[in-house]
């Protein structure tokens, strides 16, 4: 009996295991998530969390929600990324959406839902760019304020 | 009524396990580009080719996958007639099937040449009743949403939808089939391919729920659901051309949705 190559047989082992996790990356001082998967409640669920924790342990000051690799957005779905951008702004993070397709755009429009209140960017080189601008933009406010714990001017922005 | 799915599905699933089998007949679809709304002998050959390639990452007894390729190529080359869903070529007996006719198609482009809708047209026309494809899928918990939704798009595919109509139709069934998870826990989603002129999609979302007793409230966007957006029926009106709905408190809902080639 031939053997598969590995690569094979990861795929195989891949499409059989559905739920994993979303895994969070710290890039620079700022957090990115890219979704290539289908979300489900548990999924979104458990990003939701993660993201939470890993805001709150790193001390990031953005966040990039890359959904490039979702090919169709429901009601559903739109609800559980605006959710999980309006959470980081809650705690202080920038957070943008980038990635979304023509076709997943245009839809969203016409349903009438156009995740309000979370920036969105082209794509991820874009929304990094979008969120280093913001944080000069910060860092000549606080060098401005001369307050040289990034501690206090976080709170004087969410103020 | 069975799909061909189902049916290459439930061989698989006699030789390795549900999971498995479900995972080599997606893999082995992908990998091969064959649709199984539409194949013909070459995508079928190329189809078992990769099927048998992923049983062998499983099976290690050369008979065991001798005996599930033989199951899983019979029901391949089974005459559509014992299909509830009959390939159109088959089932007309032509040697090219719609396939081919529109592979000046590209699904991509926005308008496919008149041309190829036209050549496909004769083929179809010849069949019985069964021009309209008809797929089942129950509805039962979250992944049945995504099968529904992606069954959908690859119908929309089939018959030269851009890529904008795919996702509106593939969005509309998703939402509908979300509804059905979330408030009437069981049901089905119904899709068929429609003979008419431009040809169109139609899905039927069917359950046996609480029904929706403000329907009129959620239409006229004075409701906001605590799941959705309070947007999901309104916004499913918005992605279709033709929008109905059916519902009686206590009885269920039916919701018919066309979308049509442009």
């Amino acid at each position: 009996v031939g053997r598969l190559p590995r690569e094979r047989l990861d795929d195989m082992r891949d499409e059989a295991k559905e739920e994993a996790r979303i895994p969070i990356i710290r890039l620079y001082d700022m957090l990115v998530v890219s979704i290539q998967v289908v979300l489900s409640d548990d999924l979104v669920g458990q990003l939701k969390e993660d993201i939470t924790a890993a805001i709150e342990k790193r001390r990031a000051h953005g966040l990039v929600i890359d959904v490039s690799g979702i090919d169709i957005m429901d009601s559903y779905i739109s609800r559980a990324i605006r959710d999980i951008g309006l959470i980081a702004r809650l705690m202080g993070v920038d957070a943008v959406i980038c990635g979304i397709a023509p076709a997943v755009a245009i839809t969203l429009v016409e349903m009438d839902m156009d995740l309000q209140g979370v920036h969105a960017e082209l794509n991820l080189e874009s929304a990094l760019e979008w969120l280093q601008r913001l944080g000069s933009e910060k860092e000549e406010a606080t060098s401005a304020t001369d307050a040289p714990d990034g501690r206090t001017t976080d709170f004087e922005a969410l103020a | 009524m069975r799909t061909l799915t189902e049916q290459l599905l439930e061989a698989l699933a006699s030789h390795v396990s549900y999971m498995t089998a479900s995972s080599i007949l997606t893999l082995s679809r992908s990998r091969s580009k064959v649709n199984l709304t539409y194949f013909t002998p070459d995508d079928s050959k190329r189809l078992l080719g990769e099927i048998e390639h992923g049983l062998r990452t499983f099976l290690r007894d050369e008979k065991t996958v001798g005996a599930c390729m033989a199951r899983v190529s019979r029901i391949l080359q089974a005459p559509a007639a014992s299909r509830t869903a009959p390939a159109p070529a088959e089932a007309t007996g032509a040697t090219t099937p719609p396939r081919s006719s529109r592979t000046g198609t590209d699904p991509k482009h926005d308008t496919p040449p008149r041309t190829s809708t036209a050549a496909a047209r004769p083929s179809t026309a010849i069949l019985p009743e069964a021009s309209t494809e008809t797929i089942t899928v129950p509805i039962r918990n979250e992944g049945d949403i995504v099968r529904a939704r992606s069954t959908a798009r690859s119908l929309c595919c089939d018959i030269g939808f851009s890529q904008a109509q795919q996702v509106r139709v593939a969005t509309a069934v998703s939402e509908l089939a979300r509804n059905i998870v979330y408030y009437a826990v069981e049901g089905e989603v119904e899709l068929s391919l429609l003979d008419t002129t431009p040809p169109g999609i139609q899905a039927i979302a069917r359950d046996e729920g609480p029904g929706i007793p403000n329907l009129d409230d959620i239409l006229n966007g004075n409701y906001q659901s605590k799941l959705g957006m309070g947007m999901g029926l309104r916004g499913t009106r918005n992605l279709v051309d033709e929008f109905d709905v059916k519902t009686e408190p206590g009885k269920g809902t039916v919701v018919v949705v066309r979308a049509f080639l442009r």
